[in-house]
């Protein structure tokens, strides 16, 4: 099985702070990967470097064999699409939102075409948007505006292509969100078939849908690998200055962590 | 769709209207017939007056294209410039383009006095590009803070400008002093048609331009990051978004002087009644203003009797008022 992305010795240095730390791994094509780590280990900053977004000081980033600085902007755009917070506001309605997806694969003068509104259409029905597609983005919800970006994501990345080479970036989608919200926003992202990589704070949540977890600490990868792997007691009681336990979850068999710090309980 | 397309109909018979008015009041007031008469002499056996057809071909038109080319483009400009920097007070004149171009034409009024005053549209237009130029240099093409170097630069350059103007106008003798100033608010009094070449090239190639950028600018107004995860180079279209609004402003200050608040008002007006999606609709953006600026020409020529007001003076008063309005209204809801 081939690498969708092949991260090879990534540093990133930012006024003589190191954030990225020689970074190596590989993600096979189709894996669900979680980065997991405590705030301010640089979960963030890598993903942020895996789609052009950080200029890393030193490193590759190879993706489907090509380093993405090597490539240009709308060609990684092509490959890879990123779901996250934005920091600005933008008061466009659902579906101008979702053709923003449009962007990489249009020329300068071209036009939107009868089958670009088909695939636009069809990525608002699947992600069911269909009774918002005329409401302002900045006045849904958090968990229906991360279902607009990922239609949006589907726009960019299925423009003419599969969805089984291109990769989808997501960071920390399921905060602020309610547990139904978070489950269905992760399946509904598990069903697309395009290779994931998704930060989380929740490590439950990482064990029962990751197929690998990548454990980030000091800017270093401390371990990837299977939740199995990763999530061991001692590990994680170290990385995150916490008591856990950590039991098989009776129905998906995956590790389940169990938190014993005592807050106040008067 | 059929409501944008309603809204542009609309606007576009707005914009005609406004064209055959401002073509038949002024010093005399012609007829409607004899306006279209004049613009289409085969759709008519009897010739019109001479007189009145060189009024209307030669005085009013040039000065009414000139109107509509500065409207539009003042208004394209700044909803171009509110996009890429996703700052509503962004203007093409607040990075300093007026404040250059009124420096370039002092230079020309009062220090270089022996050579013709049809260098004065060269020299503001040097101007113009002068400290837009400064302002580029200084943001330079890192998107790091890109919108806050080019506001704050701008600002900056304004000001130098600015003074520069004032100590060389307190050298100069008055009558200089009042040619500028009356310069500087603005006026298209001397529209000719051979003087609507380079706003035309600059103005419709600049507006084409916009046209190509509109799906990256609609993606950076959603925020850099935004915008470089869709494969856009960020900086560079800001950068050339800049200087193409640059170059619009300083082609319409050099033939018509510092026009104030159009390329404010506009967007603005077009945000608050339509939302901010329609500001990426530059057809509607550019309809409105070439139909706000006609009719401010218009009101300029006609409001006191044998006499010019300056177009910054209307174009201020007006925005101003109608901007509070608009505001206050929004509140309510």
């Amino acid at each position: 099985m081939s690498s969708i992305i092949d991260v090879r010795q990534l540093s990133w240095h930012i006024n003589n702070k190191t954030i990225l730390d020689d970074i190596s791994f590989s993600i096979n094509k189709g894996k669900f990967v979680g980065v997991i780590g405590v705030n301010g280990s640089g979960k963030t900053s890598l993903l942020r470097s895996l789609c052009r977004v950080i200029t890393p000081s030193a490193g590759k980033v190879i993706l489907n064999g090509c380093d993405i600085w090597q490539q240009s902007a709308i060609d990684v755009a092509k490959q890879v699409a990123v779901v996250s917070q934005s920091n600005a506001p933008m008061p466009y309605q659902v579906k101008d939102v979702v053709a923003m997806g449009l962007i990489p694969h249009k020329k300068l003068f071209e036009n939107t075409n009868a089958s670009d509104h088909t695939l636009i259409k069809s990525a608002i029905e699947q992600l069911d948007l269909t009774d918002l597609e005329h409401n302002d983005f900045d006045t849904l919800s958090g968990g229906e505006q991360q279902r607009v970006l990922i239609a949006r994501a589907i726009v960019q990345l299925g423009y003419k292509n599969s969805l089984a080479n291109q990769l989808l970036i997501m960071d920390e989608p399921t905060n602020h969100l309610d547990i139904h919200y978070q489950i269905d926003l992760l399946k509904r992202v598990q069903q697309l078939g395009c290779s994931v990589i998704v930060s989380l704070h929740d490590l439950n949540m990482a064990s029962a849908c990751c197929d690998e977890i990548i454990l980030v600490n000091n800017g270093k990868i401390v371990i990837q690998g299977s939740p199995q792997e990763v999530l061991t007691p001692a590990r994680i009681s170290d990385i995150y200055q916490v008591n856990v336990d950590v039991i098989e979850h009776p129905q998906h068999k995956r590790p389940h962590l169990l938190f014993s710090e005592q807050l106040n309980h008067d | 769709m059929t409501k944008t397309l309603f809204i542009i109909v609309l606007l576009a018979i707005a914009c005609v209207t406004s064209i055959v008015v401002a073509l038949s009041f002024g010093a005399i007031s012609i007829a409607f017939s004899d306006v279209v008469y004049a613009l289409l002499p085969s759709m008519n056996e009897q010739a019109v007056d001479p007189i009145i057809a060189q009024i209307i071909v030669e005085l009013r038109l040039p000065r009414i294209l000139l109107a509509l080319l500065s409207g539009a483009g003042l208004a394209i400009a700044g909803a171009t410039l509110q996009q890429v920097t996703r700052n509503p007070l962004a203007d093409p004149f607040l990075f300093g383009i007026s404040a250059g171009a009124s420096f370039g034409a002092v230079v020309i009024l009062s220090v270089l006095t022996n050579i013709a005053i049809v260098w004065l549209p060269i020299g503001a237009f040097i101007g113009g590009l002068l400290s837009i130029t400064m302002v580029l240099f200084i943001a330079g093409r890192s998107t790091y803070q890109q919108i806050e170097r080019m506001l704050l630069a701008g600002v900056a350059c304004s000001f130098m400008f600015s003074a520069a103007t004032s100590a060389i106008l307190y050298q100069s003798d008055p009558q200089a002093a009042a040619s500028i100033l009356f310069w500087t608010l603005g006026s298209f009094s001397q529209a000719q048609w051979d003087q609507l070449l380079w706003p035309t090239i600059i103005i419709g190639f600049s507006i084409i331009a916009f046209f190509a950028y509109s799906r990256q600018v609609l993606a950076i107004s959603g925020g850099d990051e935004n915008a470089t995860t869709l494969g856009v180079s960020v900086s560079k279209v800001r950068l050339l978004m800049l200087i193409l609004s640059s170059l619009i402003c300083a082609v319409i200050v050099a033939n018509a002087g510092g026009i104030a608040f159009v390329g404010l008002l506009i967007p603005h007006v077009v945000r608050l009644t339509l939302g901010q999606r329609m500001l990426n609709n530059y057809v509607i953006v550019a309809l409105l203003g070439a139909t706000f600026m006609i009719l401010v020409d218009l009101a300029a020529r006609t409001l006191i009797t044998n006499q010019e007001v300056p177009l910054g003076i209307i174009t201020s008063a007006i925005g101003s008022v109608f901007f509070l309005l608009i505001l206050k209204q929004r509140r309510q809801y």
